[in-house]
């Protein structure tokens, strides 16, 4: 069978327990058009509650959605906590180009939404900021386009990485540095070098 | 012998510029990596490079024959394994 296509995010979809806020913040801070909204009796699993599930637009066709459960209490599991693990789980928009990127940040700094963060990555600059659930936002300018080089290093480090995994799970010690990524990369190095 | 493969992609050149200036053995790019080799111990630091936090924390990230003896925001020094 041939290898399907996918043609880029349609939206990506979070909880909330703040409804009003969520609105004022993405829709009058951010500006961005409330362009969808569901408003459903609850259906399918049983217990399901009524709910709302509404879209932001966030440019190209794609959007940012939200559930609101009516009536239904936030459990303690998706109360957002702001650090690395939770965060992992966040949202990254592209803008064009440096100015643009710069652009947003005074924006979001006049509209008084703290801009927490200003990183180089190696393929991305991004600024970070978080909205009333906690949830990480990310705005980001490509910096350069991926190569083949960049494809080909992407599969050798996972092979090195599942190797190293592996190798801790087999031995039932914990994988817990990246230097053991890095030795067995540089193996694979040395190995095509040969 | 210590040596650190450095993926020939700007965001990196940094590391092969440095090791240039510091005289340290620079082979490649092959198969597009340099090879950034020294007898004993490897020594870089970020601020000589002029890498941001980010990269500097995937210095390594091409792969590596040796150990960490220190790797902290400024200076990341390789030893022999």
């Amino acid at each position: 069978m041939k290898q399907p296509v996918l043609k880029g995010v349609h939206h990506t979809a979070r909880p909330t327990w703040k409804l009003a806020e969520t609105v004022e913040f993405y829709r009058d801070k951010l500006g961005l058009r409330l362009v969808h909204a569901i408003s459903a009796k609850g259906w399918g699993p049983e217990g399901h509650p009524d709910f709302l599930h509404f879209f932001f637009d966030s440019g190209q066709g794609s959007t940012i959605a939200f559930f609101y459960y009516i009536g239904a209490p936030q459990p303690d599991y998706l109360v957002h906590k702001p650090q690395w693990d939770c965060d992992s789980v966040h949202t990254a928009w592209q803008v064009d180009c440096e100015a643009a990127l710069l652009e947003w940040k005074a924006f979001l700094e006049q509209r008084g939404v703290k801009v927490e963060m200003h990183v180089q990555h190696e393929l991305i600059e991004s600024i970070y900021f978080r909205d009333p659930n906690g949830y990480l936002i990310e705005i980001g300018r490509q910096i350069r386009e991926m190569s083949a080089l960049d494809e080909r290093d992407a599969a050798m480090t996972l092979e090195a990485a599942i190797a190293a995994e592996s190798e801790a799970r087999a031995r039932g010690v914990p994988f817990k540095s990246i230097e053991a990524v890095w030795r067995r990369k540089g193996a694979l190095q040395s190995k095509a070098a040969a | 012998m210590v040596k650190i493969f450095i993926l020939d992609v700007p965001e990196f050149r940094p590391i092969v510029d440095g090791a240039r200036r510091a005289e340290i053995g620079v082979s490649g790019p092959t198969r597009g990596y340099y090879v950034i080799a020294r007898e004993g111990e490897l020594v870089l630091s970020r601020k000589a490079l002029g890498l941001k936090p980010a990269v500097w924390y995937s210095s390594l990230s091409g792969g590596m024959q040796g150990r960490i003896a220190q790797f902290d925001r400024d200076t990341l020094r390789i030893i022999e394994p």
